[in-house]
């Protein structure tokens, strides 16, 4: 009957994660979500996406108007966790040696010689804020940075602290000025994540629990050690085979020339999502599984993060916007389309209701 | 085997059915579509095959072997009925995960529930099958019901009327032998001869030469029924000289006597026998007209009597001759006298004039007046003067008889009667018999 013993992908052990295991992690994962609800407030599911992306071991990126909490979530993160955190205030005169730093000439013993000054990306958490203002020149220093976690000045590598994970808010409004996100760098993101406001219950009560907003003191519930524990269980939650069919079915999906894509897909999409996105998607499954206190991935973990994952990696036509289509409606449509199992039901066969 | 197998097996057995259900469905929907068109097709072409045909409903039965071949080579691999299992029980993915990865722990993990297990497994849906086949099934049923072809024998128009011809000469054969107007050397070389138009006509279509037949035929019938007219006749003109001759009280010579004897024989005479009654009274008169006893009263009374008697029997035998001539000559067409009042398409103002419409042609004798020709018609029927119509001297019949040539001549009989120019009705027109040159050109008029 099982026929299929040999171990999975990204599961080494060959074994399932113990009971413990999973429960010790859900809960450091739920102090996390407990220390950031507290910070924020009223955006449970988005913080939920962002341990999840922090647990896979990705950089994400934040959309939203201003004044929504962006940078307070990431500063918040950053005590939770107990990490080194920078910001780098993104603007139009900003240089790629304003991020990863420069070598200065420096007189030491009676000689002068080039010593290389890190910038602010050599930290555990960069909050890069506003991101999308910077020219595409700065912008792609951090595309070694992002993928490579080191970063090379004057032929000389530089790794960078572990963890490293960049967080970055771009405004969706006040175009005028900024540089979109090239394509290879928004691929580097593994969730991007759409802030919304909150509901008038919150914002109550975030005016009568702040005295001028300011977010209540934070204390580290988890160091760096169990961090890398954490990541550790993660990568040993199971992918079993069929969730990863699902996921690699879910990626082919959003290929408009790939022969079973979806006509929304086929007029729509100018591109798809890469490799990088199943295994993106892979990781962050895992890592839904662990909050969900599973040792496993389930279909339904991929579903829950496979808008954050696919929806920039989408790069649609301009038919798209002729026709009123967001890569959020498109991602809904290829998860609607796209069947858990390869093979449906035969046609004279039907699921028994309730 | 553990609960978790027993349920996959389970849930693999009804896999397998829906696919071998899915290929069986479609094999026998295609089975009975194709059974009812073959029936149709039996039907069609060979109606006495078609209760034959309902043994190949049973070629439908290896349909379902080659519906499990088929199933046999899309079945579900264990991967995709485990996947479908663990989705329908709410596994999360820890069934599939047990199975790669055995773990008694989080085995314990999985639904206690057999109701959960029970009901992840699908169920058919015969309502869709049923659906599926009913289109198959009906065409077949219909197929079944629909009546046998039958050849229906079309007589064509011109056959009809050949056959409804040669009944009429059938009938007027028929009605001379019962009279014994006929002999039976004549009548069997009749009914040969309208044997023989019979299967002429149904070789081949009716030609003028077939109607020619039809006309020397009855021609034929009607000679003898002229024949024995005329035989009538003579008779009763010697009935007449007897009866003069018993009132005068001059008794006529012997000579006379046989001639008159020999003719009121010849009368008497059916189908070559004659009457026995009538004869008897025959010879009384003539032996009484012999031996001159007619002169007294009693004698007188006697043979009046038995004159009487034979002028009945010559009087019924002319009247049933003359109707039977009349028949032949109406030819059927029209029996009895003629409603002038009542004609089709009188104002029924008793003008009386020919031709003038209704529902019918008109009458028969009317004059042929075209009117409101059109232009083609005009210029292809460009009046011709054609010579008078003369009756053909060979039908004029010179009959000799020992008796004084009567009064009143019989008219003529036969062809030329037909080819008479006098007024005719019915059949005498449509039989009119024309010389070629006038047949070229009413066949020039109708024709196309």
């Amino acid at each position: 009957m099982s026929e299929n013993h040999n171990t999975p992908g990204g599961n080494l052990s060959g074994e399932l994660l113990s009971g413990e295991q999973v429960e010790a992690s859900q809960q450091r994962m739920k102090q996390l979500l407990d220390g950031l609800g507290q910070a924020i407030l009223g955006q449970q599911e988005l913080l939920e996406s962002v341990v999840i992306c922090l647990v896979a071991r990705g950089h994400m990126l934040l959309e939203g108007l201003p004044g929504l909490g962006k940078t307070e979530l990431v500063k918040s993160l950053s005590s939770l966790l107990g990490l080194d955190f920078r910001r780098i205030q993104f603007t139009p005169d900003l240089l790629p040696s304003d991020i990863v730093g420069a070598p200065i000439l420096e007189e030491s013993d009676g000689g002068r010689k080039l010593v290389f000054h890190q910038g602010p990306v050599f930290t555990n958490l960069l909050l890069a804020d506003e991101i999308n203002r910077a020219t595409p020149k700065t912008q792609a220093a951090l595309l070694e940075a992002m993928q490579e976690h080191r970063v090379t000045v004057m032929g000389t590598t530089h790794p960078l602290p572990q963890p490293f994970f960049v967080l970055a808010t771009q405004n969706p409004i006040e175009l005028e000025g900024t540089y979109p996100l090239p394509e290879a760098q928004v691929d580097r993101f593994t969730f991007k994540i759409d802030v919304h406001g909150v509901d008038s219950n919150t914002l109550q009560e975030i005016i009568s629990t702040r005295t001028r907003g300011t977010p209540p003191e934070l204390s580290t519930v988890i160091d760096s050690n169990q961090l890398q524990e954490l990541f550790a269980t993660a990568d040993q939650v199971h992918l079993p085979r069929a969730v990863a069919n699902y996921i690699s079915r879910l990626v082919t999906a959003t290929n408009p020339k790939n022969e079973g894509a979806i006509d929304a897909v086929q007029q729509f999409v100018k591109f798809g999502a890469s490799p990088r996105a199943a295994i993106a998607l892979a990781g962050t499954s895992r890592a839904a599984a662990l909050l969900n206190g599973k040792p496993n991935v389930g279909f339904e973990e991929v579903r829950q993060v496979v808008p954050f994952v696919l929806g920039h990696r989408l790069i649609l036509d301009y038919s798209a916007r002729l026709e009123g289509w967001t890569t959020e409606q498109l991602v809904e449509t290829i998860i609607d389309s796209v069947s858990e199992v390869a093979r449906d039901l035969p046609p004279d066969l039907v699921g028994q209701e309730g | 085997m553990d609960k978790k197998q027993v349920w996959l097996a389970r849930m693999q057995r009804k896999l397998r059915w829906g696919l071998f259900v899915k290929w069986a469905i479609k094999f026998l929907a295609v089975g009975l579509f194709s059974c009812g068109l073959l029936i149709l097709l039996l039907k069609l072409v060979a109606p006495g095959w078609w209760p034959y045909t309902l043994w190949l409903l049973a070629l439908n039965i290896p349909l379902f072997g080659l519906a499990w071949i088929r199933s046999h080579r899309e079945v579900y691999s264990s991967q995709d009925a485990l996947a479908m299992l663990d989705s329908r029980i709410g596994a999360g993915g820890l069934l599939m995960s047990i199975d790669e990865m055995p773990d008694t722990f989080w085995e314990s993990r999985l639904p206690e529930l057999e109701q959960t297990w029970r009901m992840a497994i699908p169920r058919f849906r015969w309502l869709r099958m049923l659906k599926i086949e009913a289109a198959p099934t009906a065409f077949l049923l219909a197929a079944c019901l629909i009546p046998e072809r039958t050849i229906e024998q079309l007589i064509p128009p011109q056959l009809e009327v050949a056959e409804n011809e040669i009944e009429g000469l059938r009938e007027t054969l028929s009605k001379l032998e019962e009279q014994q107007w006929i002999s039976q050397e004549d009548e069997e070389e009749l009914a040969d001869e309208i044997q023989k138009l019979a299967d002429e006509t149904r070789r081949q279509n009716l030609t003028h030469e077939t109607w020619e037949t039809v006309d020397a035929l009855q021609q034929r019938m009607q000679q003898i029924v002229g024949s024995q007219r005329m035989q009538v006749s003579k008779a009763q003109g010697a009935l007449a000289t007897l009866q003069d001759a018993i009132d005068s009280g001059k008794p006529l010579s012997a000579d006379r006597l046989s001639e008159i004897e020999a003719q009121l024989e010849d009368a008497l005479k059916k189908n070559g026998l004659s009457n026995p009654v009538a004869k008897q009274t025959l010879e009384r008169i003539m032996k009484n007209m012999r031996e001159g006893k007619f002169n007294t009263a009693q004698q007188q009374k006697d043979l009046q009597q038995a004159l009487e008697d034979l002028r009945d029997f010559m009087e019924g035998e002319r009247q049933s001759l003359e109707h039977m001539m009349g028949e032949m000559e109406g030819a059927g067409r029209f029996e009895g006298e003629f409603d002038w009042e009542e004609r089709e398409g009188d104002g029924g103002d008793g003008e009386g004039e020919p031709g003038q419409g209704g529902l019918g042609r008109g009458r028969g004798d009317a004059d042929m007046g075209y009117g409101d020709e059109s232009e083609e018609q005009g210029i292809k029927f460009k009046d011709t003067l054609l010579p008078e119509g003369v009756i053909d001297p060979n039908d004029d019949v010179i009959r000799v008889s020992l008796t004084e040539p009567d009064e009143e001549p019989v008219a003529p009989e036969g062809r030329a009667e037909a080819r008479s120019t006098e007024k005719a009705t019915g059949k005498n027109t449509w039989k009119r018999q024309l010389r070629p040159r006038h047949r070229e050109v009413i066949r020039k008029y109708f024709d196309k």
